[in-house]
């Protein structure tokens, strides 16, 4: 029996040297309605405005405004949530495991869905280039600002992205909706202020920043998307594919890249992103169960020191808690070595300072006690994680008046207990002088209770694989 | 109907699947509970159990889907655990459902996992077309997955398991929620996979079935291995007694008389050419003696064909037996 003909199209389409998942995606994503719509629906709207605004008026200025709303929103949360998707619809589907079957790493997948919105995302961004030539034609525009902000706007458009596809893995609605909202309403803030100034003629938007805070934010940034595509992968991986350690050695560079540069050059974005990438570290290393698999943690005992380096880059909450505390450390070493670009400089002394760094230490660590007390074996401990963190923080903002009035002498004590509330505390300067040395006792208490409920719930886990363990060796 | 597939067993001491003491444990619940067996290569292996006994389990955790609280599991000798990449070349996997994606044909659906598995170019195309045509899917290329049939679907996902000529396959209920037609030719497609030499491990209700296409069958409950043989041996155990059809030239009362005579046997019911008895020991030795005595007693057998349960009948009855046994602990 002679062979079918089948179309050459679909074996040639696309080179082999584009990623499958890619390809794949590319080929869903082009047929998804959600991308013609929005495709059509901006082709469309830009091309009223443009008729509308050149017969008003002369000036590209005046349709410049509606331009840039318009695309922004399609590149900036429209194509970004799509993205929202990415990895859980497989999950749901059942397709996960298939494909996670094949050679590709979860990285790979990841990598791959992030890859195939961008194109899309850029796509849409190329069909509307000959509307700004079409601007220029008419006058009254500055090129080159707008193409620089047609930059960063894709690459703004990379990183909600990948935090997108990063929340993707993620089934709890709540949890996605606590991070996606905040950033939505950063993105928006973003849109408004570029949008208002390149209709000014500004050109670039919020860009009138110094050059050391953009050495900080772009490699933050590109550090950032990369973390949180590793975050989701290590989420889909096999347990015995670790990809954590990788992870965490990034994390402990950059951490330490930024506390360098708010020692030496002073530049308070390095010490907001060192707060902020600590608070992710912590979700990400503090929400992942210890895995059961002796052969993940093969390599380290291959290794000179290898014991100290599985303590705290071998995956795992326990390990985390390790980590964790290492980056809060390199923290407090910072904030004595260099006071003057630390928190130091909002707060009355370096005892403050230390208080400070033990608040926040203290408010992502009992989050993980709580969870390992209530639900230790919740089959997503991110979504454990995230809600106590939530829960604490609700309380603490519910407590913030309180604080705030400080006509309470009473209630300080109970402040205090609760870390994220005495970190706000710590900011609005509640606290009299005397009262560093309290907030630093009672945070070592929480974070020693932290610390017991880890090593004991890290025991029966331990227990639990030498028993498999002896188990395995009878068989 | 083709003829049933002559297992071509490889003779090397390493089987292609080796289950041993494997246990799965979800909260209090046991899933799999000391679990051993093992599949020689070239076999095809049926896998049975009562909803819940454990057989996707065990079956995700040899697909490396899956991790077990303790024991040993490997395919071609390496560890499912440890190994979790190498085994996937080896090995392809057929849930019991799939989802569909959307916006894509089957063409497209093949072509993606071809490139997922590492074929590029002309090698990529020829895979895609092998398997297209194997699972006669070429006609329905240009169909988007999403509106294939229930079938077609279970060709299609056969076909995915197959892009990358894996030596072993692991089918969880291939057959559910098939019609007669597909269901036979699903079969039909299994069996050409097991004359090309392939390990298959496949699961289904549809006992009768296995019956014919597997070469031993592993009955499991409540996680651990209840009987594990050919079906002739399942559809044996259990059963104390041996129920035979006779057949004589001349007179059938003659054999009512000689079971009279005769130790360990009950004549049951006459037929209009002899009649049933029944053999109070199963054994073969036994059936085969009583063969062997009625011809020296001089009556004119002409035929001697025992009665057998038919697998379902076994299956229900060995699940029942140890239902009560566990009520009665």
């Amino acid at each position: 029996m002679s062979r079918m003909k089948l179309p050459e199209s679909v074996f040639t389409d696309f080179s082999d040297s584009i990623g499958p998942m890619v390809v794949k995606e590319l080929r869903q994503g082009l047929r998804a309605r959600s991308f013609t719509w929005a495709f059509l629906f901006v082709q469309l709207l830009l091309l009223i405005f443009m008729v509308g605004g050149f017969v008003e008026s002369s000036d590209s200025r005046d349709t410049a405004g509606s331009f840039w709303f318009l695309l922004q929103v399609a590149l900036l949360v429209v194509m970004p949530l799509r993205g929202l998707n990415a990895l859980n619809v497989e999950v749901k589907l059942n397709t996960m495991e298939l494909i996670s079957l094949t050679r590709m790493s979860a990285w790979r997948i990841t990598v791959g869905k992030w890859l195939a919105l961008m194109s899309q995302s850029v796509l849409l961004a190329i069909a509307v280039l000959p509307y700004i030539v079409l601007r220029y034609f008419f006058g009254g525009m500055n090129v080159v600002a707008e193409l620089v902000l047609l930059l960063v706007v894709i690459g703004l458009s990379g990183l909600v992205t990948a935090l997108m596809v990063g929340l993707s893995v993620v089934s709890n609605f709540l949890i996605r909706c606590f991070f996606t909202v905040p950033v939505l309403i950063l993105v928006f803030r973003f849109l408004g202020e570029s949008v208002y100034r390149v209709s000014r003629g500004d050109g670039v938007a919020p860009f009138n920043l110094e050059w050391e805070a953009w050495l900080c934010i772009v490699p933050a940034a590109i550090f950032l998307g990369c973390y949180l595509l590793d975050m989701a992968a290590s989420r889909i991986a096999p347990e015995a594919v670790n990809y954590v350690t990788r992870r965490r050695i990034a994390a402990l560079c950059c951490f330490g890249a930024s506390l360098v540069l708010s020692h030496f050059w002073a530049v308070p974005a390095a010490l907001l992103l060192s707060f902020s990438f600590l608070g992710l570290f912590a979700i990400d290393a503090l929400s992942e169960h210890p895995p059961t698999v002796s052969s993940v943690y093969e390599p380290f005992r291959r290794l000179p020191g290898g014991r100290i380096l599985e303590t705290f880059f071998a995956p795992g909450w326990c390990s985390g808690t390790w980590f964790i505390f290492l980056l809060s450390a390199l923290m407090a070493v910072a904030a004595l070595l260099s006071p003057q670009a630390w928190i130091s400089s909002d707060l009355d002394s370096a005892g403050m300072s230390i208080a400070m760094i033990l608040s926040v230490t203290a408010s992502l660590m009992l989050p993980l006690a709580i969870m390992l007390l209530s639900r230790p074996t919740h089959p997503e401990p991110v979504v454990s994680y995230c809600l106590t963190g939530i829960f604490l923080v609700t309380i603490a903002v519910s407590m913030m008046p309180f604080v705030e009035r400080g006509d309470l002498p009473g209630l300080i004590q109970l402040v205090v207990l609760l870390p994220p509330l005495s970190i706000f505390a710590i900011f609005r300067e509640s606290v009299g002088s005397h009262e560093p040395l309290m907030f630093s006792v009672v945070q070592v208490l929480v974070l020693l209770f932290s610390v017991a409920v880890v090593l004991w719930k890290n025991l029966r886990v331990r227990r639990a694989m030498a028993q498999a363990r002896r188990e395995d060796l009878s068989v | 109907m083709n003829p049933p597939p002559l297992p071509t067993i490889d003779p090397s001491p390493v089987p292609a699947i080796r289950v041993d003491g494997l246990c799965r444990q979800f909260g209090q619940i046991r899933a799999v509970d000391g679990l051993s067996f093992s599949i020689a290569k070239g076999q095809v292996a049926g896998f049975i159990g009562a909803n819940g006994a454990g057989k996707t389990t065990t079956m995700r955790i040899l697909a490396t889907l899956e991790y077990p609280t303790s024991g040993v599991a490997e395919i071609m000798g390496i560890n499912v655990m440890d190994y979790p990449a190498k085994v996937r070349e080896m090995l392809g996997w057929m849930p019991d459902n799939f989802g569909t994606y959307d916006n894509m044909t089957v063409i497209e659906y093949l072509d993606f996992f071809a490139r997922a598995l590492g074929y590029r170019g002309k090698e990529r195309r020829e895979r895609v077309e092998e398997v297209m045509e194997f699972t006669e899917l070429d006609k329905l290329h240009d169909r988007l997955i999403n509106k294939l049939s229930k079938g077609m679907g279970q060709r299609l996902c056969l076909g995915r398991a197959l892009i990358h000529d894996p030596q072993v396959l692991i089918l969880d209920e291939p057959a559910a929620g098939l019609d007669p037609k597909a269901r036979v030719e699903l079969r039909q497609l299994i069996r050409i996979l097991a004359q090309e030499g392939k390990t298959i491990l496949i699961s289904s209700h549809i006992l009768s079935e296995l019956g014919e296409m597997c070469d031993t069958l592993v009955f499991i409950n409540a996680g651990r291995v209840v009987h594990h043989g050919t079906a002739e041996s399942m559809k044996r155990h259990g059963m104390e007694t041996a129920v035979v059809n006779v057949a004589l030239v001349g007179d059938p009362a003659k054999l009512e008389e000689w079971a009279l005579l005769s130790p360990q046997v009950t004549f049951l019911q006459s037929t209009k050419n002899g009649g049933r008895i029944e053999i109070g020991d199963s054994s073969p030795e036994v059936v085969s003696n009583v063969l062997r005595r009625m011809v020296l007693d001089g009556l004119a057998v002409t035929e001697f064909r025992r009665e057998e349960r038919n697998l379902e009948d076994a299956f229900i009855e060995m699940v029942g037996k140890l239902d009560r046994e566990a009520g009665g602990k």
